[in-house]
């Protein structure tokens, strides 16, 4: 697996026409994958994005991704539903299932609030299958992200990649618990919209656990959003927006009667040093998946060349995308940055 | 629901009554994933009802428990009740342990001032045989003096002896020499003077000694009285430290009081102690099965997501059919 970089659209098809035997997957803003679309074969797979992460790190309308070898990979369309494609994609985990190096990229619709069926739908998978995934985005305009299978516009996407080297999957969260928990009394899953927090509305009682007044909510949303526990571990659900009726949207689902931890930032330079030392082996590719969220808080502090730094210090051949949402396993949530590192 | 979806969507046709019948179109393409879908629902179901098991197990734990800590509460309540009234007693106690340490005190004060009185007595006393010691030493001198005297006396005598013995020897030379006599006679004369003189001042040494001797008498005399006062007051201050001891007696009963209640009192701490103990063992356990209510609720929550996830689709089948 190799990464690339290129500025314009002619670079990058000469190049892949110059190595045609190679698949690719691109990562590019929404307005380059429009104009990239229908000049590929199905070997090129197309994902819009919010941002891209380079081999030079950080940057936003580049056009990167990597080449791998299409005969250790299956493409797997995923429609709407998702549960079309089960067929194929239980024939595709089939023939990885006993290789412990294997995964499966997901590239998912941003927009569509699908991301919880398209995970659910691996349910014949192995706990310990690893699935690492991100949504596409569409560079903040929120009107429709884009994803191709060569020239065909799909919803989602599924490959499972029969790695021959060993491979790791590393979630980052810059977010701990700040002590507080509310009880999540009334919520719509599938809307991703919580109605009431410990029997109050959510907007009220959201505001209030922040101490902050209801108007002025939604400027804490970034700073604190709220931590999904499972299995010792968070996953947080960012807030999107305040209704009519004081319910809350998220960018990710949240139960009924669950408790919800509110989450505070923490530094940011200790954390990534724990991410870089919890890698297990010296790696040849990284993928890198960030959520927008959390690219926009570098980019308002000024710490992506920190963070650019730091990544790329464990491996030069890096590719990745900012992203509307990340998937990690079995889950997805927001606000956090999942890795996948190749030996 | 799952079983009610057949393999063929009916179509209505006409029968005698003019309703609509039904007749047969395409399969829906997606059945075996449906069913796949409810497959899973089903097994997810099974999950949450095993967790479901989870949570009332638990809870009837912490219910069960909760009578357990109840009683322990009670078990406090009324220790705390005894410890209560046994506190009051101890300071009931402690007041009469107070009180009679002030009377000690007094008994100290008082007794304080009669060895004063003792001390000052025994100073006297003091002062009374220093008189006597200064006065035997003057009865001394005069004995001295008086012994002086006689030993003078008795030379004299023996001085007068040979002067007679010579006159005796002169008178046998008589006619030759009357000087000889005078000389003996004026000797003689002198010694007899000399006597008379010694024996005056033998006379005053033994006024002297007599004045003395009276002087003494009176001093012993006074030294009786002294005495006398001193044994009284000595009387006196051992009934003064009776006093003190007996005072001292009553406040070691009263701190022996004291201590029985005070042990009273940490056996019903031990007591308590023991229930707080047993409360919060309980409360550990009870936490730990809070935590796992908590953490079940978590993980029920994951078979949720996938239930109502996998129901969205089948509705999305279903609206998009």
């Amino acid at each position: 697996m190799n990464s690339f970089l290129y500025q314009t659209s002619e670079e990058l098809i000469s190049s892949i026409c110059k190595n045609d035997s190679l698949s690719y997957v691109v990562f590019a803003g929404i307005s380059m994958v429009h104009e990239l679309a229908g000049k590929f074969g199905d070997n090129v797979i197309l994902c819009s994005t919010s941002g891209e992460f380079t081999p030079k790190g950080f940057q936003d309308s580049a056009i990167t991704g990597f080449s791998y070898d299409p005969d250790s990979v299956d493409v797997v369309e995923l429609l709407y539903p998702p549960a079309k494609g089960l067929r194929a994609l239980q024939k595709a985990y089939a023939k990885v299932k006993h290789n412990p190096n294997a995964f499966a990229l997901l590239l998912c619709d941003g927009l569509s609030a699908m991301e919880e069926s398209i995970i659910t739908t691996f349910f014949f998978t192995e706990p310990d299958f690893k699935i690492i995934g991100g949504s596409a985005g569409d560079n903040l305009k929120f009107e429709a992200t884009a994803i191709y299978i060569g020239s065909k516009k799909v919803h989602s996407a599924a490959l499972f990649f029969n790695s021959r080297t060993r491979t790791q999957l590393i979630k980052e969260n810059l977010f701990e618990p700040c002590g507080k928990k509310m009880l999540v009394t009334d919520a719509d899953p599938i809307k991703r919209t919580v109605k009431t927090f410990n029997n109050k509305p959510a907007s009220t009682e959201y505001a209030r656990m922040l101490d902050v007044s209801e108007s002025q909510l939604d400027k804490s949303f970034m700073s604190n959003p709220l931590g999904k526990s499972s299995e010792n571990d968070i996953f947080i659900a960012s807030p999107m927006k305040i209704n009519s009726d004081k319910s809350i949207t998220f960018y990710a689902q949240i139960i009924p009667n669950t408790f919800v931890d509110i989450l505070e930032l923490q530094d940011h330079r200790s954390i990534i040093q724990n991410t870089l030392n919890a890698v297990q082996f010296r790696p040849n590719f990284v993928l890198s998946i960030n959520c927008i969220l959390r690219s926009l808080y570098f980019i308002e502090n000024s710490l992506w060349r920190d963070v650019d730094a730091e990544l790329l210090s464990i491996c030069k051949n890096q590719t990745g995308f900012i992203s509307y949402g990340e998937q990690y396993y079995k889950n997805h949530f927001n606000q956090t940055m999942v890795l996948l590192v190749v030996e | 629901m799952i079983n009610e979806i057949t393999n063929s969507q009916a179509i209505i046709t006409p029968d005698e009554t003019g309703n609509q019948g039904i007749e047969a179109t395409e399969p829906f393409v997606f059945l075996e994933e449906i069913y796949e879908l409810s497959g899973d629902v089903n097994q997810q179901i099974h999950n949450l009802l095993k967790e479901e098991g989870i949570v009332t197990y638990n809870l009837n734990n912490l219910l069960s428990g909760s009578g357990y800590t109840t009683l322990q509460i009670e078990q406090i309540e009324t220790h705390l009740g005894s410890l209560s009234e046994n506190t009051q007693q101890t300071q009931d106690q402690v007041q009469s342990v107070y009180k009679s340490l002030e009377q000690t005190s007094q008994e100290i004060q008082t007794a304080k001032l009669g060895i004063g009185d003792l001390v000052q007595q025994m100073n006297q006393v003091n002062e009374v045989f220093e008189e006597f010691s200064v006065m035997i030493v003057e009865t001394q001198k005069q004995f001295r003096n008086i012994r002086n005297f006689s030993t003078i006396i008795n030379r004299i005598a023996s001085q007068t002896n040979l002067l007679s013995l010579n006159a005796s020897i002169e008178a046998a030379h008589v006619g030759a020499a009357g000087r000889g006599f005078t000389v003996i006679a004026d000797e003689i004369k002198k010694l007899a003077d000399t006597s008379k003189k010694n024996a005056t001042d033998i006379l005053d040494a033994l006024n002297n000694m007599n004045l003395d001797m009276e002087k003494l008498n009176a001093k012993s005399a006074d030294g009786k009285k002294v005495i006398h006062a001193v044994t009284k007051t000595t009387d006196e201050s051992i009934g003064l430290l009776n006093n003190i001891v007996q005072a001292e007696n009553i406040v070691h009963e009263h701190i022996n009081m004291v201590q029985r209640s005070q042990n009273t009192n940490i056996e019903k701490m031990e007591m308590i102690s023991n229930n707080l103990a047993n409360v919060v063992d309980r409360s550990k356990t009870e936490n730990q099965q809070f935590e796992k209510l908590i953490s079940a609720v978590q993980v029920k929550s994951d078979y949720y997501l996938r239930i109502l996830n996998h129901l969205n689709q089948i509705k999305i089948f279903s609206e998009q059919k």
